[in-house]
């Protein structure tokens, strides 16, 4: 990806970086907004910092919309690039006023495509402008350093984590400023978050990363839908990103689904009474399969017990990586009643997408129960593993059984909360999906048609 | 008033000479020294940074001393000045320049380079992504937050060149209105017995003493409430 491309960014950057190397390559369109996600500490910072040209890696190339910034032999500095850098804390000028730190690195040119009163404008300022930074809010101060990034008159706006360091009211007023900014300006934004919920609401590309390498890279609605069965066509289909996708209530499946040309025995249901062990049913059931080398995914959950055998909490694993989730305290002593909280819900939506964009042979959620049927938790990510065709394995508690069946549409098997009959489920869809891949028919046409068109 | 002497007149504004001349050469070399120190990084930095502070713990004689025999005429510095005709600095206002210079520039680096520390990277980053080129971002960005320790660093360079006493003794000695200074100037007075004069001068330099720290005091406030 080391060249130089009209309406792409393309980025490498190889290097030592603290305990972990760096080791990147990305194709990205030069439109719409792309979220970097990942974990604290996976780099994803410092490929923000690369691209901006704050961090010079030796091993390095960036070029953005057909402009060399980095290769082999030449650097552009900083103050060279036109980009807008915004960072996770304001980092207001404190010696200037609001309006002065607006216009420091506004141009003096006659027609500047963003207008000092538009963003004054879209970013509510009109009020703070001859104030001092020092008597602003956080949520002002970050609002003034988005305006004065834009003033700047970017090619490539960066934005490192603007909103983590404040808090959560904070952040829900300035979610609809940064929606406007990208609904009114067609400015190419690379978003760095680890926060999936604000990534969702309006990021178009999406790109994971951990450990300083790219697991993952496509536009939101692939990695989250039927193209992600493709990995292959991902690249191809960049185009897709300008389509800007209209948010349909508080997330974006939460409109019907559409399951019906879904094989019904690719999804099955462990239905439980409230005194099963499902969750240790289905960890034993995950790992046997990881073990014997099956390629599956997704999350499941297991009792923490103390010494004396008393649960103490809940641990969500993620089967790809094998790594622990978040381990989440009961809400009273003996009580049942514990989930994952928003970060770790954020990192096991991630685990399953990244399931489906692996193309595994099965995604297995722990579970469809409560929250599912209220519209939060997983709901999201089982409908899209369903939609993606992948096998889908699922505990149901017994009292939402009709809430699975409207989410469905009454596709899929209901296994009893026998270890027998979930084994038995598996070796005959593995087999059958072993046979159909054998003799080269796909178990699944119309995904069959969307690869033959790709490839051609 | 008989006691504000012409002798006594001469020293004060020659003192203030002294002293406004060595603050402004000792902020146009302090600022990029302090600049360097605070953001270089090799191991060599510190043994600069203690070179620069050595004033600090040297007897100012010691300094003095050396300061001379460069300056001399058998020195590297009355070698250089022959090559012009010249005459040597040594005894000279000029050679008392030079010496306040070195003794009171570990008094202003200090406070400038900390000043430019304390600032960290992240303003100059802005800067820089806000398409300022290194230079305007010294003078818009660093200069102003750093002003703190502009004017502490001013401020203690003025005052100890004022008070220097064994340095100028040593390169400038005792020539009225050329180097005879005020702290001079008081001890040429108590060895000749001129009490009064003595007094004078000494109740001047609590009263200066005191303003400094004053003004000092004040300016810390303003820019805490300031940073607040």
């Amino acid at each position: 990806m080391r060249r130089s491309e009209p309406g792409r960014i393309n980025a490498a950057f190889h290097g030592k970086l603290g305990n972990f190397t760096l080791d990147v390559e990305l194709s990205l369109p030069a439109t719409g907004v792309t979220a970097i996600f990942g974990p604290s500490g996976c780099g994803k910072t410092s490929v923000a910092r690369c691209i901006a040209g704050l961090q010079r890696m030796a091993d390095g190339f960036c070029a953005v919309d057909g402009d060399i910034w980095q290769d082999g032999s030449s650097f552009r500095p900083v103050h060279r690039r036109p980009i807008g850098y915004v960072f996770q804390e304001a980092s207001l000028f404190p010696h200037l006023s609001v309006r002065r730190n607006l216009l420091f690195g506004a141009r003096k040119v006659a027609r500047a495509p963003i207008a000092f009163d538009e963003v004054v404008e879209l970013l509510g300022l009109a009020a703070l402008l001859d104030r001092s930074p020092h008597h602003l809010s956080g949520g002002e101060r970050q609002r003034v350093a988005i305006g004065r990034a834009l003033l700047s008159q970017p090619k490539l706006l960066l934005m490192d984590e603007p909103l983590a360091a404040l808090d959560r009211t904070t952040k829900d007023e300035i979610l609809p400023f940064l929606e406007r900014l990208h609904e009114t300006l067609s400015l190419p934004v690379l978003y760095i978050s680890h926060d999936m919920a604000e990534i969702e609401r309006f990021a178009d590309h999406l790109v994971l990363m951990e450990r300083g390498r790219i697991t993952g890279s496509g536009p939101l609605h692939a990695l989250r839908s039927n193209a992600a069965r493709l990995p292959g066509t991902i690249e191809g289909r960049h185009g897709d990103c300008s389509v800007r996708r209209k948010r349909v209530g508080t997330r974006m499946t939460s409109m019907p689904i559409d399951f019906h040309d879904i094989d019904p025995n690719r999804v099955a249901a462990i239905l439980y009474r409230p005194q099963d062990d499902v969750d240790g049913l289905l960890a034993d059931f995950a790992r046997n399969l990881v073990r014997s080398g099956e390629r599956i995914g997704g999350v499941v959950q297991r009792n923490v017990k103390d010494g004396a055998g008393c649960q103490i909490g809940m641990q969500a694993i993620d089967l790809m990586s094998g790594t622990e989730i978040s381990i989440c305290q009961p809400l009273g002593s003996g009580a049942m009643a514990c989930k994952l909280d928003a970060a770790g819900l954020a990192e096991a939506a991630v685990a399953v997408a990244r399931a489906i964009a692996a193309d595994v042979d099965l995604v297995v959620i722990n579970k469809f129960s409560k929250q599912e049927a209220a519209g939060e938790g997983l709901r999201d990510e089982l409908a899209d593993a369903i939609a993606a065709g992948i096998p889908v394995l699922t505990a149901v508690p017994e009292k939402c059984l009709d809430a699975w069946n409207d989410f469905t549409g009454g596709i899929g098997t209901t296994l009893l909360c026998e270890r027998g009959a979930i084994e038995g489920w598996w070796l005959d869809l593995s087999s059958r999906i072993k046979r159909a891949r054998a003799a080269r028919l796909p178990a699944d046409a119309p995904a069959a048609l969307l690869a033959d068109h790709h490839v051609g | 008033m008989e006691i504000w002497s012409a002798e006594i007149r001469q020293s004060v504004l020659l003192t203030i000479e002294l002293a406004a001349i060595s603050t402004a050469i000792l902020l146009v070399l302090a600022t990029p020294l302090a600049w360097w120190l605070a953001h270089a990084k090799g191991w060599w930095t510190e043994i600069i940074a203690s070179v620069v502070a050595l004033p600090l713990v040297l007897p100012p004689t010691v300094l003095g001393f050396y300061l001379l025999v460069l300056l001399g005429p058998d020195g590297p510095g009355g070698w250089i000045a022959s090559l012009w005709g010249g005459r040597t600095l040594a005894f000279t206002f000029e050679g008392l320049i030079i010496g306040s210079v070195v003794y009171s520039m570990p008094f202003v680096v200090q406070p400038i380079r900390n000043a430019f520390a304390a600032m960290g990277e992240r303003p100059l980053e802005v800067a820089a992504t806000l398409r300022a080129s290194p230079l305007r971002s010294f003078w818009t960005v660093a200069v102003p937050l750093a002003r703190p320790g502009f004017l502490t660093g001013a401020v203690l360079g003025f005052a100890h060149t004022v008070g220097e006493f064994g340095l100028v003794l040593m390169i400038g000695g005792n020539i009225p209105g050329r180097t005879k200074v005020l702290s001079v100037a008081l001890f040429d007075y108590v060895e000749t017995s001129r009490w009064r004069e003595a007094s004078m001068l000494a109740g001047l330099m609590v009263i200066f003493a005191f303003a400094v720290i004053l003004t000092m005091t004040l300016v810390d406030k303003r820019a805490a409430r300031a940073a607040a």
